[in-house]
């Protein structure tokens, strides 16, 4: 009798550290597996409006060009030197928000912060270089934390002169 | 036979052990194998719905590209829960004429519809797609010659899935290739236009 149950008591030892690893294992990558889901959810919402707001970086400069022509003024006379920040609201380019987030606030992302304004966490930068007298390229980076970078890049003529 | 009578089974008290540890374990994986299906499902309705979106907005930024004299209803992009209707009303070339063309956010069926030279309205969200929000913002800065800056501000989200009120918060601005310099004359405004249209204040044409 002795003898069966010291047999019995090892087996069931084995056994449960088995089927516990088992079991954890299994749990630990179904687990991993909704955890990636949920963050890939949440990865393609970012990307989606980072790409928006990048491609309406790249549409200030182009107003920005726009005006300069509007005004008489020399054509990219108003962009600043590089990096610079546009926001849709804001009647020039600034230099002053380098490496600041947009901030949210009832639908609109500007660099304008009031009482109901949230971070965002979307870092948008510009960059403009002058090819030539009638050509710019103009490069708009969002950054978004723990992401890549969206940028997106145009190239500017002067065609109206 | 005295092997046999050794591993002779289970006692009831083992097997029902076993089988509760086994149930649960299992409903616990499947709960999980479940929620990750139904992720797996959101999932690919806002891949769905974001590449209708982008098509929405592809379309609505090729029209404002080309378009003139803009104007917002009066209470586009005004406090959050008290818009229950926006739209942008604008002029664009046509062959050789001009046609108005009138896009508005229905709060109530969360669409957004065209309308051109007071003709029918036409959806332009896809049946996936929830806009919980569109409005518009019409920008000049500094002058009345200067070029038109249109911006666009929406909550999207995919339809039917219970996902409606996590949707992306998009911003995007446009700007005109037309600047007011370009236009040789103002049109007059469409007959019927301030009845149709009432929330624009003004006829912009």
């Amino acid at each position: 009798m002795s003898r069966r149950a010291k047999h019995n008591e090892g087996q069931i030892m084995i056994e449960s550290i088995v089927a516990i690893s088992i079991a954890l294992t299994a749990l630990v990558s179904a687990l991993s597996l909704v955890s990636n889901s949920l963050h890939y959810n949440t990865e393609a919402d970012q990307k989606l409006v980072g790409s928006h707001l990048a491609a309406e970086g790249i549409e200030i400069v182009r107003d920005l060009l726009d005006r300069d022509f509007a005004a008489g003024a020399v054509w990219g006379s108003s962009l600043p030197p590089s990096p610079f920040q546009v926001s849709y609201d804001t009647a020039a380019a600034i230099t002053t928000q380098n490496g600041n987030p947009l901030w949210y606030n009832n639908g609109t992302y500007s660099y304008q912060q009031v009482g109901t304004s949230i971070n965002s966490h979307f870092i948008r930068n510009i960059t403009a270089t002058k090819i030539g007298a009638n050509e710019v390229s103009v490069s708009s980076t969002v950054t978004i934390a723990g992401m890549d970078p969206i940028v997106i890049e145009d190239h500017f003529y002067n065609w109206r002169q | 036979m005295k092997i046999i009578k050794d591993n002779g089974g289970f006692t009831i008290l083992e097997l029902m052990v076993a089988l509760t540890v086994f149930s649960i374990a299992m409903s616990i994986i499947s709960g999980l194998f479940i929620q990750t299906l139904h992720t797996q499902k959101i999932l690919a309705a806002a891949i769905e719905s974001s590449s209708n979106t982008s098509l929405m907005l592809e379309q609505l930024s090729r029209e404002i590209r080309l378009g003139y004299n803009f104007t917002t209803s009066t209470n586009s992009c005004g406090p959050l829960l008290t818009d229950f209707s926006s739209g942008i009303a604008f002029r664009r070339f046509r062959g050789a004429g001009t046609a108005v063309v009138v896009y508005e956010w229905n709060k109530t069926s969360s669409t957004l519809a065209r309308t051109e030279e007071m003709g029918a309205t036409a959806e332009v969200t896809s049946e996936n797609v929830m806009a919980n929000r569109i409005c518009f913002r019409v920008t000049q800065n500094g002058s009345a010659g200067n070029p038109w800056l249109i911006t666009i501000v929406g909550n999207i989200s995919p339809r039917n899935l219970g996902v409606e009120g996590r949707g992306a918060n998009l911003e995007t601005t446009i700007s005109s290739r037309v600047l007011p310099s370009d236009i040789s004359s103002i049109a007059t405004c469409p007959a019927g236009w301030s009845a149709r249209f009432p929330q624009y204040s003004t006829c912009p044409f």
